[in-house]
């Protein structure tokens, strides 16, 4: 009669006895279970139920003070805490609340000064409770300081380009940043902006102030309403149009004027040109750089210059003075030489065009045959542009995707004050327009005539 | 035995096939690539009589932001002003304009008939 066993066999190997394996088994068991519980219980402490979903984001810093967004869910107030260097507790601070955005002023700082910050929940007694967002900024240079410039546009891919170039601009350490527009691709939809413009950013957003101006994707939700919505933007601009949409701040030895160039012609002419005006005037002698999308000087195959802006604008940008225009919308980078009354003039003499469009969505091809209106070109690679600017003197780089320059350029104090402080005297009334097909720069003469 | 291409039917099927390819090759190339007769309107932002180009903003529907094409205007297109025969001379930056064209493949547009329309102020309007 044979048995079943395994011991009453001499021919199968021994195996382990099965009290043995059971034991071993539980212990394995035991441990496993300990250690998940020991994890969750540790993650459970720790997991924030509260957590930023946008910012922090600094914004409108000035000599004497910043401002800082965020968005947190749940929407509770957040303590903002600001130290100096050496530690000590800045008590000026406001809070706002715009719907789910937060907002906080902080005032009575002293210039070119760098600073703390933490957001964290609770009142301000809980000085041990993590903070849910941390940075630095570094307040503005009183006039006439020096300061570096970022520029860039049409960024808003969401795709590795875009979140690799913005590793490489953030090694630039610049102390503000400007952009020329399409900040979110396809149409500026309120749920692109997380994945593609403040997860890319977020380093620069927590410590450098960012000011955009509106470019046709952007205007496809709303005329740009989610970006007002994110942005806290100076309320400096024309009567008659939205706030925030055209606007100017000082920084340091420089006048900075955004304008929303998606507008039509009679707009820019009635209520932009004069703000335009006065605003410039106003500058007295700090440079004068405007930003918006549409470029002005440009060889893009896709995009020609902007006819309107040219019409409504440029006159004013030459009698005041302005010495560079920043500009996106054709996905490739120029520079023009610098131009007057739509001519080549001496350096000092004239506006010097930058297009700085390549700054993350895909390239543009540019036309077969050179303008004689562009410097320098380069429509084959990523790029964005950093510019020293300092009282007498701006150094302009293009840098690319690896960080190297890729043109460079100095511009020098602007000539076009005469001695004794007052303005040039207007540019001839006709402005003259590149004609389609004539590369020589002096273009057709079009009779600029008075409106009915 | 009827080795195939051999046949004489054959090659006479073949020889209606590839016509018959051919035709069809020929008819869609037209219908991709002939011009689109559009119509546009909006504001007159540049006129080159030298080169017969101008160029027109015009208010995208989706929107509401301004956006500009360019065209040729050849010498056989009929332009009028508030119902007047007129040149292009004539045209003037900040009309409003009504234009007929064929837009072609390479995006160009060739126009066919300009009618401009100049308004009045409204009352009240600085």
């Amino acid at each position: 009669m044979q048995t079943h066993s395994d011991h009453s066999s001499a021919d199968a190997p021994m195996p382990l006895p099965p009290k043995r394996r059971s034991l071993g088994l539980a212990v394995g068991l035991l441990i496993a279970v300990a250690a998940i519980a020991a994890a969750l219980l540790t993650n459970r402490r720790s997991t924030p139920s509260i957590a930023l979903t946008t910012g922090p984001m600094v914004q409108q810093v000035t000599s004497e003070g910043f401002l800082l967004t965020w968005r947190v869910a749940p929407a509770e107030p957040l303590t903002l805490r600001v130290v100096s260097a050496n530690g000590d507790a800045i008590g000026d601070i406001r809070v706002d609340r715009e719907q789910d955005r937060w907002s906080a002023t902080v005032s009575g700082l002293q210039p070119e000064t760098r600073y703390r910050y933490s957001l964290t929940r609770g009142d301000a007694t809980q000085a041990n409770e993590q903070p849910l967002g941390r940075g630095s900024t570094r307040t503005a240079p009183a006039a006439p300081g020096s300061f570096k410039l970022l520029a860039f546009g049409d960024s808003g891919s969401g795709d590795t380009v875009q979140y690799s170039l913005a590793k490489v601009m953030a090694a630039q350490s610049p102390d503000l940043i400007v952009h020329t527009g399409d900040l979110i691709y396809p149409d500026g939809a309120r749920g692109d902006y997380a994945s593609k413009f403040f997860r890319p950013y977020a380093a620069m957003l927590a410590t450098v102030p960012f000011y955009p101006s509106v470019g046709n994707h952007d205007y496809q939700t709303e005329a740009a309403a989610p970006m007002f919505e994110e942005f806290v933007l100076p309320r400096n601009g024309p009567k008659g149009q939205t706030p925030e949409r055209h606007y100017w701040f000082d920084y340091g030895c420089a006048r900075f004027i955004s304008i929303d160039t998606d507008l039509g012609l009679h707009d820019l002419q009635d209520q932009v040109a004069p703000w335009l005006d006065e605003t410039l005037t106003a500058a007295g002698d700090l440079w004068k750089i405007c930003f918006f999308h549409h470029p002005v000087v440009t060889n893009g195959k896709t995009y020609e210059p902007t006819f309107r802006v040219i019409q409504s604008l440029v006159p004013v940008m030459e009698r005041r003075g302005v010495a560079l225009v920043l500009n996106g919308h054709n996905h490739m980078y120029e520079r023009s030489h610098p131009i007057r009354g739509g001519a080549i003039v001496p350096a000092g003499e004239g506006i010097v065009y930058v297009v700085t469009g390549a700054g993350g969505d895909e390239l543009y091809a540019e036309r077969t045959e050179a303008s004689p209106l562009i410097a320098f070109h380069d429509a084959r690679q990523h790029s964005f542009t950093v510019i020293d600017v300092a009282p007498g003197a701006m150094h302009l780089q293009q840098i690319n995707d690896q960080g190297r320059p890729i043109d460079e350029y100095d511009l020098r104090s602007h000539g076009l004050t005469a001695p004794g402080g007052a303005t040039a005297p207007p540019p001839p009334p006709a402005a003259v327009l590149p004609a389609e097909g004539d590369r020589s720069g002096r273009g057709e003469r079009v009779p600029r005539e008075a409106r009915p | 035995m009827d080795a195939i291409g051999t046949n004489g039917a054959d090659r006479k099927r073949k020889k209606i096939f590839w016509l018959i390819a051919g035709v069809a090759v020929l008819a869609a190339t037209f219908f991709v690539l002939r011009p689109d007769v559009r119509s546009v309107k909006g504001t007159v932002v540049r006129v080159d009589p030298a080169t017969r180009r101008a160029t027109l903003e015009i208010v995208d529907p989706r929107g509401g932001n301004a956006f500009e094409i360019t065209g040729s205007i050849p010498p056989e297109c009929e332009i009028l002003i508030d119902e007047q025969k007129a040149s292009l001379e004539d045209i003037r930056i900040g009309d409003f304009a009504r234009v007929k064209g064929r837009l072609y493949w390479d995006k160009s547009v060739i126009a066919q008939r300009v009618r401009v329309e100049r308004t009045k102020p409204a009352s009240g309007r600085s």
